[in-house]
């Protein structure tokens, strides 16, 4: 009993050393907080080790890690606003810490967070718009139509800044 | 705006190596304080449910004492002893009384049972016409001796069932038939009386042999 419970330690440090980063920025993108971030990883990881069945490569756990971070920050961000419940889409925006000092990283998370992660999940992490879409339960089409809103968005943001500096 | 300042801003985003230890010993703590809290559940509900139960075994073996105890303690505070000793013989007697009651109407009431009977079985009618006879005010016995044994039936009955009188003596030839007889009754009615002859008869004779018997055994002993 003891020496499975090590083992199961032992997966579980392997695969937060590998994907412990990627989990946080979701988390953080999504929240735009570091304490709730971290908590939103710490369960995300829980969640991880109560998974009964096996996963069959990295990406699959990779992948099952980012759905389970975004739904666990959808719950967080509907149980931060208890007094309505509305859909992920329709969850209002919390205001960005000006902690991670960066310009550009402040004008994507001042984005919507139905524009932030997938510009986030496609431009760093490399995954395809389709595969964003199985991942997000989203529309693919709809899905190319926000990127594009928010590619737009950005540059915008960005030109403003440029323009005011 | 160049993809490599996108990815360089998502970078910035990164816990720190001392946010990564704490996050992971928080992990491997919950596992812990989730399987401490298992264990802690059902240790607390095995004490709850043994503690109910000892509970209920209690105030159900400790009750009814407790319930006498204090209908004894009322009634010593509200109550004199005098007072109470006259109440309690005042309830023994009325109960009694109803006792005997009950008694009295549990022995009366076969007796009109016996009537009716008495009423059927001293009638020379046949049995299964007297039977037919559901209520005893229409059966009229003319009167109480056992000599004439005659049953008269209403006249309503006389005309339903065919039958008027009915004698103890020769009660074959004294049947008077007032309308149409039924003859398979009549049969009947025939065989049950040869039948009645003959058990008096046996009767008659079990007795004088008894009574011979009786003699002897008295001459014996002389």
């Amino acid at each position: 009993m003891t020496d499975s419970f090590k083992h199961r330690n032992d997966d579980v440090i392997a695969v937060y050393n590998k994907f412990s980063d990627t989990v946080y920025r979701v988390c953080f993108v999504m929240l735009k907080n570091v304490q709730e971030a971290e908590d939103a990883t710490q369960n995300t990881f829980i969640k991880y080790m109560n998974y009964g069945k096996e996963f069959e490569s990295d990406e699959h756990i990779k992948a099952w890690l980012i759905v389970t971070a975004k739904n666990e920050c959808k719950n967080n961000l509907t149980h931060w606003f208890k007094s309505r419940r509305t859909d992920f889409e329709e969850l209002p925006d919390v205001p960005y810490e000006d902690e991670h000092k960066s310009e550009v990283l402040e004008k994507v998370l001042s984005l919507d967070k139905k524009y932030s992660v997938p510009l986030y999940l496609h431009y760093y992490e490399g995954y395809k718009t389709h595969e964003i879409a199985n991942m997000l339960n989203m529309n693919h089409s709809t899905l190319r139509a926000n990127m594009n809103k928010a590619r737009k968005k950005l540059k915008l943001l960005l030109e403003e800044e440029e323009y005011e500096n | 705006m160049k993809i490599d300042d996108l990815k360089n801003s998502f970078d910035a985003i990164s816990p720190t190596p001392e946010q990564k230890d704490k996050m992971l010993t928080e992990i491997l703590n919950a596992e812990d304080k989730v399987k401490g809290f298992n264990f802690t559940r059902l240790f607390t509900t095995a004490i709850g449910l043994a503690a109910v139960i000892a509970i209920s075994v209690v105030a159900f073996n400790y009750g009814d004492f407790n319930v006498t105890e204090y209908e004894n303690m009322v009634a010593y505070k509200t109550e004199e002893p005098a007072q109470k000793k006259t109440i309690k013989e005042e309830n023994a007697i009325k109960k009694s009384a109803k006792t005997e009651k009950k008694e009295n109407v549990q022995v009366a009431a076969p007796v009109t049972e016996d009537k009716t009977e008495t009423i059927v079985a001293e009638a020379p009618v046949p049995m299964s016409m007297a039977r037919t006879i559901e209520n005893p005010e229409n059966v009229e016995a003319e009167d109480a001796n056992e000599n004439s044994g005659i049953a008269v039936a209403s006249e309503e009955n006389e005309h339903n069932l065919g039958i008027a009188v009915v004698s103890e003596e020769n009660t074959t030839d004294n049947v008077e038939w007032m309308t149409v007889p039924a003859l398979e009754e009549v049969e009947d009615l025939e065989e049950e009386n040869v039948r009645t002859e003959e058990d008096k008869e046996t009767e008659e004779e079990l007795e004088e042999e008894t009574e011979e018997n009786e003699e002897e055994t008295k001459a014996v002993t002389e």
